[in-house]
């Protein structure tokens, strides 16, 4: 039923380049931020527990040796990696992005496409000036999350999505 | 305010409502009837107690669940949208407006029937349930007009469509596509729906006849039987216990085929639509817009394999994501259904390019692992004594093979395959699917991979659409193959963030971009 994958000339080393920005630097802190946030009030947690529990220690114990790991993680390693990853581009045609770092996920959809364009940020990507820039498409799998951009960089590549999106017409689906 | 039902469809103005055919005041109760069974079942042990009070409440209960619903729901069509209001304390309004509209489903119970009349779910591209908009119950003639009113959704593409579409009925009698012959019926045991609803039923029953005591009753007369059985070997009981269900299971598949099948036809309309017709007792009449249609999905179930039998389903925008076009059907059917619709037909059973041998490793390691795991819990799990070492490696081997053998299966369904006109997509599951579809319909691409994926060099390379579950992905292809891949089917698209020297040759347009917008 199957016949061998036939390689092109032109399919020998065609692979898409990443794209031309970077996020904001200051991405980093924020996801550096989240798991401080959760993993730190867990791990002193632990540490009191482990003070006060008697035979019972070696559960806190647990919880401490999952925690501090995955914090260390998560704070050191996965921010740093990522960052290195996460990159957007947006030409006259097309937005293209990257993002993740265990799973790499790239993405890329036609202006024409666009049915919605918008920016958020929540109070520590407020504290940060960053926001997150979201562009909708009739497909769920076509819908791109930049996170970690500059406030002022998403609101201006927002307001000229918005213009680029308007001069297609149609429902684009 | 009652329209006047039958008739070509009047479009309404912005002001005009019109109630529902009175017969809803019939269809909706036997609709609601499980949710109400309760309350009955309330009413009537409380009229042995107060006869009085429970008649009362009758009274006053029974025009909420028929007058009321009735009196509150007005339907409106007019140029722009169909609105339906609806509902005393909530007020509700469900609109589809003309050009999101995608399908127009008619169905008919019994009940429906009886009253000649229908109810008519028009779906929207949303992707909720609530975007339909349903009228429970209006007259047959005027359900028929209404759908063909609405139905060739859209902008017509071409001049041709307008004249077809400004005189309807008046060019050929439609195209019958498909429909069925006993023969199919041969296929309907193969499924596994009819043995989980054997299993259901003999579920419900067994704990209906507990709470009536009739295990109590039963109890004498299942000892001695029980004792009769104890009598006969153990495998004997179990391959007649299996004997039993797998009958039971296959009578009530061909019983479940015959009423949603019965009479089904797939036929193509002067005005660019299909329309699927089926049913014994409850009638569904399923009509899709073919400018909407964005691919073919064929599901060969295992079972099904040995006879060549396989569903087809479309992939398109509406009520339902994957509407069908063939019950299970012999593979020649579902080959001419197939290239009928798609006009790429063929594509459906020709060979696939497959992936690299370390997509062939990733399922039998998972397949492994899983059987590993599995193998593990049962023995962990065995609860008689220490299991004896030689059954328990045997266990562990036959788990081990059939995974393996499972791994591989998944592996030989993998694949895909591009042509000019469709990309089929294989993903590797056990029964065999394939997802055929148009360029046009793909909106954008994603490549996604694990660290595992990277590892071997491959990806996962996801078609975007709206269409359908809106992402197929091509699991497990090699990493440059799936980027070739994406640029040689969206060249406009995906050319620009190629790594390779750029060509000087024209750019070729993005078959996302161009022609009909859709």
């Amino acid at each position: 039923m199957m016949e061998p994958t036939p390689t092109s000339p032109s399919a020998v080393n065609l692979s898409l380049r990443e794209p031309v920005h970077r996020v904001d630097p200051r991405a980093k802190r924020l996801w550096r931020i989240v798991p401080l946030i959760c993993g730190v009030p867990v791990a002193i947690g632990a540490l009191i527990a482990v003070a006060f529990s008697g035979s019972y220690r070696w559960i806190p114990l647990l919880v401490l040796a999952a925690t501090l790991p995955l914090l260390v993680l998560y704070v050191a390693v996965v921010p740093a990696w990522r960052y290195h990853f996460h990159r957007w581009e947006v030409s006259d045609d097309a937005v293209y992005t990257q993002s993740g770092w265990f799973t790499r996920h790239a993405v890329i959809i036609p202006i024409a496409r666009i049915q919605v364009v918008d920016t958020e940020a929540g109070p520590l990507e407020q504290l940060l000036k960053l926001a997150t820039l979201t562009v909708t498409t009739a497909s769920s799998a076509g819908t791109v999350k930049i996170v970690g951009l500059d406030a002022a960089v998403a609101a201006r590549t927002a307001a000229d999505l918005t213009i680029a999106t308007q001069e297609h017409t149609g429902d684009a689906t | 305010m009652t329209r006047p039902d039958g008739g070509a469809p009047r479009v309404d103005g912005p002001d005009t409502w019109h109630r529902l055919s009175p017969g809803m005041m019939v269809v909706r109760p036997i609709e609601l009837a499980p949710q109400l069974l309760p309350g009955l079942v309330g009413i009537v042990f409380a009229a042995q107690a107060a006869p009085v009070i429970a008649l009362v409440v009758a009274i006053v209960l029974a025009p909420l669940v028929t007058v009321v619903p009735w009196l509150a729901t007005t339907y409106q069509a007019t140029d722009e949208h169909v609105r339906v209001r609806s509902g005393v304390v909530n007020r509700k309004v469900a609109t589809a407006r003309r050009d999101r509209i995608r399908s127009v489903e008619t169905t008919a119970s019994l009940v429906h029937r009886l009253l000649a009349l229908e109810k008519v779910t028009i779906g929207t591209g949303g992707d909720k349930a609530s975007s339909n908009v349903v009228l429970t119950a209006v007259d047959k003639r005027y359900a028929s007009a209404l759908r063909d009113h609405l139905m060739p959704t859209g902008v017509p593409s071409d001049p041709a469509d307008t004249e077809a579409g400004a005189l309807p009925g008046s060019a050929h009698p439609p195209v019958i596509l498909a429909r069925y012959e006993s023969r199919w019926l041969r296929f309907a045991p193969f499924s596994l729906l009819g043995i989980a609803a054997a299993a259901a039923v003999f579920g419900f029953g067994a704990q209906l006849a507990d709470e009536l005591g009739l295990f109590d009753h039963a109890a004498e007369f299942g000892t001695g039987l029980w004792d009769q059985i104890d009598d006969i070997p153990l495998a004997v009981v179990i391959v007649v216990g299996i004997i039993v269900t797998i009958a039971v299971g296959a009578l009530l598949s061909v019983t479940a085929y015959v009423l949603s099948y019965w009479d089904f036809t797939l036929s193509r309309h002067d005005d660019g639509t299909l329309r699927v017709r089926r049913g014994l007792f409850t009638t569904t009449s399923t009509t899709l817009d073919e400018n909407r249609v964005r691919g073919v999905h064929l599901h060969e179930p295992l079972l099904m394999r040995p006879l060549r039998g396989a569903r087809l389903h479309a992939i398109a925008t509406g009520a339902q994501k994957h509407p069908l076009l063939l019950p299970p059907a012999p593979a020649d059917v579902v080959g001419h259904v197939g290239r009928a619709v798609s006009g790429a037909g063929g594509d459906l059973s020709a060979p696939l390019v497959a992936h690299p041998r370390a997509a062939r490793r990733r399922r039998i390691t998972r397949a492994v692992v899983g059987a590993l795991v599995l193998s593990t819990a049962l023995i962990v799990a065995w609860t008689p004594g220490p299991l004896p070492l030689a059954v328990a490696i045997a266990g562990v081997v036959a788990l081990l093979c059939a995974g393996a053998a499972v791994g591989e299966l998944r592996y030989r369904n993998l694949g895909h395959r591009f042509t000019d006109r469709a990309l089929v997509i294989a993903p590797p599951t056990t029964a065999r699917h394939r997802n055929l579809l148009y360029p046009d319909g793909i909106i954008g691409w994603s490549v996604r991979a694990t660290w595992f994926q990277r590892r071997q060099g491959l990806v996962t390379l996801v078609a975007a659409g709206a269409a359908g579950t809106e992402a197929y992905g091509i699991i497990d292809v090699d990493g440059a193959d799936a980027s070739a891949l994406a640029a040689r089917i969206s060249p406009g698209l995906v050319e620009p963030f190629l790594r390779r020297p750029r060509t000087p040759n024209p750019r070729t347009p993005d078959p996302g971009t161009r022609d009909r917008e859709t």
